[in-house]
């Protein structure tokens, strides 16, 4: 009876760890490249499959690997992001920049179409053209 | 038990599953993906040991296991000092 429910835990242990690692694939595969701080996101997704292994390992009955990765895991993320943000985060400012670059153009393209819009006002009615053109600089 | 023994199995499939997205980490551009797909690898194959040794009884796959994952762990971190001293210098 006891072995049954020893066995039932496990099992437990094991199919939970099996769905958060099914979960964190499928996360990371989601993932886009483009994102900034993209591998930041992905350590953070990583983090959920250390906890999995930690419980899969508990679940084998490896107590011992589990509580020595217990402990290792948060250093080895550690220096992973410790490397990244001190080593080659120039890739990760370029794509900083190039995202500042094309917020910056989608505002000069809504400025030339509201002055598009004040063009075409004044051309459809010239003789009103003076007293339209100040309702929209006051808007 | 059978219950056991298929949870067992769901788990190698998920790991096969996570070893193939580490993969595609580690194929990513930067060094740090490889060194964090890596990792990750190692963590996974590591696991993949656990469950196969205990399906079929095998007692080494542990002491494979336990080997992989400290020396995974060092060379992580030992690669991770030498990718930020090598822009410090």
């Amino acid at each position: 009876m006891i072995n049954t429910i020893f066995e039932i835990l496990q099992s437990l242990c094991l199919i939970i760890s099996a769905i958060l690692i099914l979960i964190a694939s499928i996360g990371i595969l989601r993932l886009k490249n483009d994102m900034t701080n993209v591998i930041y996101a992905k350590l953070h997704f990583l983090g959920i499959v250390d906890v999995a292994g930690v419980l899969a390992m508990i679940g084998l009955n490896q107590p011992l690997l589990a509580a020595i990765y217990f402990i290792l895991a948060p250093i080895v993320g550690h220096a992973m992001a410790n490397a990244y943000y001190y080593g080659e985060d120039e890739y990760n400012k370029e794509l900083n920049a190039s995202e500042n670059n094309n917020s910056k153009n989608n505002n000069s393209k809504n400025n030339n179409t509201t002055k598009f819009k004040e063009e075409h006002i004044d051309n459809q009615d010239e003789q009103y053209s003076i007293s339209k053109l100040t309702i929209i600089n006051e808007d | 038990m059978e219950i056991l023994l298929i949870s067992q199995y769901i788990l190698m499939v998920s790991l096969v599953i996570f070893l193939l997205v580490a993969i595609k980490i580690t194929t990513n551009k930067t060094i740090a993906m490889g060194l964090i797909g890596s990792a990750t690898f190692s963590l996974g194959i590591a696991i993949l040991l656990l469950v196969y040794g205990a399906i079929h009884n095998i007692e080494f796959c542990k002491d494979i296991a336990l080997a992989l994952l400290i020396l995974g762990v060092i060379g992580t971190i030992a690669f991770s000092i030498v990718l930020r001293r090598e822009k410090h210098d």
